[in-house]
């Protein structure tokens, strides 16, 4: 028996108006904040300097812990993928069950921490445990242990130091984990809220998806200051797209 | 392309956040109404103490006279101020001045008596000259 198919047509507005649905909040949104023309626009950049203020600290927030994962998860997966010592196994198994905690769980610790250390009520209350995402160790060190050793080992007849090693052997192959980790990390704490609303206090540091929460229902500036929100991640998401998809996809040596 | 665009675009939004972060102030100094404010005199009238304040410094309305004051605000990280518009009453009036006994206007501030283009009650203000007494 002979199946009949449907029209490409048919297909083709079904997909169509199934993408219009997914995406028609996000159209509102840029419409209604095009309502005043470009005066919620310049509201945002001029006159309400407290959001202005929140862009920059979410600016700061995000890039500081993605930058920094950076720094800090490549040699930590170095260290778990290539070389052994004793407790590696339990200790990268430690690092899974605290990736796996849901983040209510350290919520109070990270609090109890921030108070006691006075990073309470600051930026680096949020970025110093954006910085340490046992998510980007996680991943880089699963990258790297695809990498036979048998390639290090011939690497290290012309240097034995493991920082050049890792530097200009592992570094440029685990290249798209490392963007695909760190761009994780941005959206992360691009998009935190609980964590802003416990670890800090004043308006001065609050990122803006803490701030949008107090506009009012229907202002203006509120959809005009989501759609700049959204334009970072957008940003980011379409210029590191390649290496996303191949740092979450198939990172087997190729 | 798509990698230039997205790269150019992310760049020059992270210029802008920073710039009007940076020179916010400046800017917003710059689009400001520009005004001249001045303390209103005290005068004696009819063995009792007023408010003297020169009716060109006002605007005549169904509710008495108008006057917009500049009045600290906190709603930006500099020290600044907005006009505030303030309706009275007068006591006495005279050919050039007005005798002016309501207290809501003495806590108001300094009186704007210029600016460089219409004021709206709310709005930011950069006082250029400011005379106190």
């Amino acid at each position: 028996m002979v199946r009949k198919k449907l029209p490409d047509v048919v297909i083709s507005g079904i997909l169509v108006l199934t993408a219009l649905f997914i995406l028609s909040p996000v159209l509102i949104v840029c419409i209604r904040s095009f309502t005043n023309g470009l005066d919620a626009y310049i509201d945002f950049f001029v006159w309400k300097p407290a959001y202005l203020n929140a862009m920059c600290n979410s600016l700061l927030i995000a890039l500081g812990s993605a930058l920094g994962t950076i720094v800090v998860s490549v040699p930590a997966a170095y260290l778990f993928a290539k070389i052994p010592f004793r407790g590696r196994g339990f200790l990268f198994y430690l690092y899974i069950i605290v990736m796996m905690m849901p983040f209510s769980v350290t919520l109070l610790p990270q609090y109890i921490v921030s108070r006691e250390i006075g990073l309470y009520d600051t930026l680096l209350s949020l970025i110093l445990p954006g910085i340490f995402s046992p998510f980007a160790v996680f991943l880089l060190t699963q990258m790297m242990k695809s990498i036979p050793d048998e390639l290090l080992e011939a690497a290290r007849m012309e240097t034995d130091s493991d920082i050049i090693l890792m530097r200009y052997i592992l570094v440029p192959m685990v290249r798209p984990g490392i963007i695909c980790a760190s761009v994780l990390v941005f959206s992360e704490y691009w998009n935190a809220v609980s964590e802003p609303l416990v670890l800090m206090e004043s308006e001065a540091v609050y990122p803006l998806s803490v701030m949008l929460n107090v506009l009012s229902d229907g202002d203006i500036l509120g959809f005009a200051a989501t759609v700049l929100f959204c334009l970072a991640p957008m940003f980011l998401f379409s210029y590191f797209e390649t290496e996303i998809m191949e740092g979450l996809g198939d990172y087997r040596l190729k | 392309m798509k990698r230039y665009v997205s790269l150019i675009g992310f760049f020059l939004f992270l210029c802008m956040i920073f710039l009007f972060q940076i020179c916010g102030t400046q800017i917003r100094d710059f689009l400001s109404p520009k005004v001249v404010c001045e303390d209103p005199g005290w005068g004696i009238y009819d063995n009792s103490v007023y408010m003297v304040i020169p009716l060109r410094w006002m605007t005549e309305n169904e509710n008495g006279y108008t006057v917009f004051t500049a009045v600290p605000t906190d709603a930006y990280p500099e020290t600044a101020y907005a006009a505030k518009e303030v309706t009275f009453k007068a006591s006495y009036v005279t050919e050039d001045f007005a005798y002016v006994d309501d207290p809501s206007l003495g806590a108001s501030g300094k009186i704007i008596i210029f600016s460089d283009r219409p004021l709206v009650d709310g709005q930011r203000i950069c006082i250029q000259k400011s005379n106190s007494t």
